[in-house]
């Protein structure tokens, strides 16, 4: 499992945010990108972590992603910190 | 019911100084439950202690620590009921709580508590649970769920990799009760497990740091190592006050093993327990190639999505708010109870009880208009315990279901501009039922600038279920009227909410929330909720009402009452109201509910025209909160805060009714 700590670069990291896809679609997430420690934190204890495999259930007016057989609400700005390598 | 609820206070004093697995100096166990948030850890509670603590199907209730006693094998015990939690790391001040327990060592026994289903990302959690040195517990609830997903757990590989005793249960139907006691009987003896090794550097870094540490701590150095690595306050503070040197060299040591680690150490941790999880699951968990739908699942989509949502969520208003607690509660129970048998029964039976007493003044304490018995137990009894009842079941159903956390994702976007997020619904809502009590539930929310704003709107925009049935009781016969008090509460919440959004500094909350699965209330649980709901609500109102009207006596017998009125009658006369409301305002200090049970008094007196009843409902809903609520306030958000919201709502509530005064009769009404 290849854990980026800081924020991926555009040019080296394949993933994309979670807030590209749609319902429906699904990916293992590669990193959480954010430098604003709680957020991150945040979605780490909720499981949100690398090498998870979650799928886009909802996009508005939240985010619903669905890891393992939790749904969890995100609002825009925490999805955005969620990268992705798409699988659907 | 004697479940003692205590705070953070109280669990830092009953602390243990001991790492070690000793039951406390009264001979007890202590146990406590730990776990995230909807994972039948109050539901296991009431099964040990055979007592009732308030279970819920969204995350935010429980927001204190609940006590009980059970006999657990040859021990007896207490059992704490945490907080739901999902780390360590508190990110909320319910999850402050949690963490308490466990860094004060006020236990000596911890019990991690999963949804069986959900193991693989409550794993992590186990693997921090396991630097306590603690006696751990892990307890796979829900095992009927995780059967019919056609999911498996090897619970003995499980048992051997972790090194701890593993009950699989349905704590709900009391499966694997008996299991579980037997394991806690034996935990006193058994040898604190030892935490898992972790590689990527995690593990260096927390033997440097434990290695720095040379106070005695009643939580393992395991444990302050790693919260520390993480960048937690809570542990910080610890140290400080306990090393010597004040902490110093200790912080030095997180500092360098930190940058060691190339990264903040809370994510390298997270992500370094995540692949430990990992690695162990492969071996214990098993699931099907493709994923079953749950039931209830639909009607959940239904529910979290606007077109849909939004109208269930008017229907859901109409039948609940206005029809049953309304139309219901506040008209039928009310009249039901009120005239045969206050009026014609219990007043007058008071009465000739008393007659026997010379002195008019003590007559007029118990019976008359402002007595004790007559006016007092006649307004708590006949008029707001139909409507907090009915509140309160209808409010136990919706939660009882899984209702408010898909409330809480559809609202997120509108409460965001007003510096909510739309975690902060489910306060706002209990507000509707009872703000005492709502403003104590704004504690689940994560930022202070969050709960300093719900604390205000509840304060100020959101009457209570009391107010709230008889306000629209009063209003019922003049829709007009009802629709001049909803939009102007709910403009006054919009524009406050967003005002004061706008001058408060700081950031606002960002959204997250588990949504449990869809679940039919179980009418046992809605029941037993409902009742002790209204028991906290009677034991806190009752005293209150009989101070209030004690307290109207008085002022009554010395002539202050004329005094306070007189002083009050120039306000109450710029909103274009009769003298004798001045009296409401009054009353509507000691509590707003008990405000408007005056009015509606007043009302069925024909004192007051559709204007006047427009203002004066509007104003005395906005109006300064009941007592019980301002203490909870200055409870929980401090003097300052608390005094400066008075001095803010007061001239706010008053200049609103004012303006509609004005404004009504201006496009004459």
């Amino acid at each position: 499992m290849t854990a980026h700590i800081h924020r991926c670069s555009a040019h080296s990291c394949p993933s994309q945010p979670l807030t590209t896809l749609r319902a429906g679609g699904g990916g293992i997430i590669s990193c959480l990108t954010d430098p604003e420690l709680p957020r991150t934190a945040r979605l780490a204890s909720l499981g949100l972590l690398p090498g998870v495999e979650v799928r886009v259930v909802q996009t508005y007016p939240a985010w619903v992603v669905r890891l393992g057989f939790t749904d969890i609400a995100l609002d825009d700005q925490m999805a955005s910190l969620v990268r992705v390598l798409r699988t659907a | 019911m004697n479940t003692s609820t205590t705070t953070r206070a109280a669990a830092d004093t009953a602390a243990c100084h001991e790492p070690h697995s000793e039951p406390s100096e009264e001979g007890r166990l202590r146990v406590a439950l730990v776990g995230n948030p909807n994972v039948g850890k109050s539901v296991l509670f009431n099964r040990l202690t055979g007592r009732y603590v308030t279970v819920s199907n969204y995350p935010g209730t429980s927001v204190a620590v609940t006590r009980g006693h059970a006999h657990v094998g040859v021990h007896d015990a207490e059992i704490l009921d945490t907080p739901g939690a999902y780390a360590l790391v508190p990110g909320t001040e319910e999850e402050r709580v949690t963490q308490d327990v466990l860094l004060d060592g006020v236990c000596d026994v911890l019990v991690h508590v999963v949804d069986a289903k959900n193991l693989p990302r409550s794993l992590p959690f186990t693997l921090q649970l396991l630097e306590c040195g603690r006696p751990l517990v892990l307890v796979l609830n829900m095992m009927d769920e995780l059967r019919s997903l056609d999911l498996i757990i090897d619970v003995p590989a499980l048992e051997e990799r972790l090194g701890i005793p593993v009950v699989p249960m349905v704590a709900i139907h009391g499966d694997g009760m008996e299991h579980l006691h037997t394991v806690l009987s034996d935990v006193v003896s058994m040898p604190v497990p030892s935490p898992v090794s972790y590689g990527n550097g995690i593990g260096t870094a927390m033997d440097r740091v434990e290695a720095a540490l040379q106070a005695e701590y009643p939580v393992s150095t395991r444990a302050l190592s790693s919260l520390l690595l993480q960048g937690d306050p809570g542990a910080r503070e610890r140290i400080e006050a306990g090393e010597p040197d004040g902490g110093a060299e200790v912080a030095r040591v997180v500092d360098e093993a930190t940058r060691a680690l190339g990264g903040p150490g809370v994510y390298r941790t997270a992500f370094e327990r995540q692949r430990v999880a990992s690695e162990l699951l492969e071996e214990v968990f098993r699931s099907p190639a493709k994923q079953k739908k749950r039931r209830g699942e639909r009607l959940g989509r239904w529910l979290a999505r606007p077109m849909t949502g939004l109208p269930i969520l008017f229907l859901i208003l109409y039948v609940g708010l206005y029809q049953f607690v309304g139309v219901f509660g506040a008209g039928t129970l009310v009249d039901l109870i009120e005239g045969p048998l206050f009026e014609s029964r219990i007043n007058p039976f008071f009465e000739t009880l008393f007659q026997g007493i010379p002195w008019e003044s003590v007559r007029g304490l118990f019976v008359g208009e402002y007595g004790m018995l007559t006016l007092g137990i006649r307004y708590a009894v006949a008029i707001i315990l139909p409507v907090v009842g009915s509140f309160f079941l209808f409010f136990s159903i919706l939660e009882d279901s899984g209702y408010f956390p898909r409330l809480a994702l559809l609202v997120d976007r509108a409460f965001k501009r007003i510096g909510l997020s739309g975690r902060a619904v489910i306060p706002i809502v209990l507000g509707f039922a009872c703000d005492t009590m709502a403003t104590m539930v704004t504690r689940t929310l994560e930022t202070k600038r969050e709960r300093v704003l719900s604390t205000l709107l509840l304060a100020l925009a959101i009457p209570c279920s009391a107010q709230l049935g008889v306000i629209l009781a009063i209003l019922s016969g003049h829709g007009m009227a009802l629709g001049v008090w909803a939009l102007s509460l709910l403009g006054t919440f919009m524009v406050i909410g967003y005002l004061s959004a706008r001058l408060l500094p700081g950031e606002t909350a960002s959204f997250h929330m588990e949504l449990p699965p869809m679940r039919l209330p179980r009418p046992g649980n809605v029941m037993v909720k409902t009742y002790s709901r209204m028991q906290w609500y009677f034991l806190e109102v009752l005293p209150l009402f009989l101070l209030a009207s004690i307290m109207l006596w008085a002022l009554d017998l010395t002539g202050m009452l004329r005094v306070v009125e007189g002083i009050l009658t120039p306000v109450v006369s710029a909103l274009g109201l009769p003298a004798e409301t001045s009296t409401i305002f009054l009353l509507g200090f000691f509590r707003r509910d008990y405000g408007a049970a005056g009015l509606f008094d007043l009302n069925q007196q024909g004192l007051l025209d559709v204007v006047q009843l427009t203002v004066a409902a509007v104003t005395l809903t906005l109006f300064v909160p009941c007592v019980a609520q301002f203490l909870m306030m200055v409870k929980e958000r401090g003097w300052k805060t608390a005094t400066g919201m008075f001095l803010l709502i007061t001239p706010l509530a008053f200049g609103v009714g004012a303006f509609l005064n004005v404004s009504l009769r201006w496009i004459g009404w």
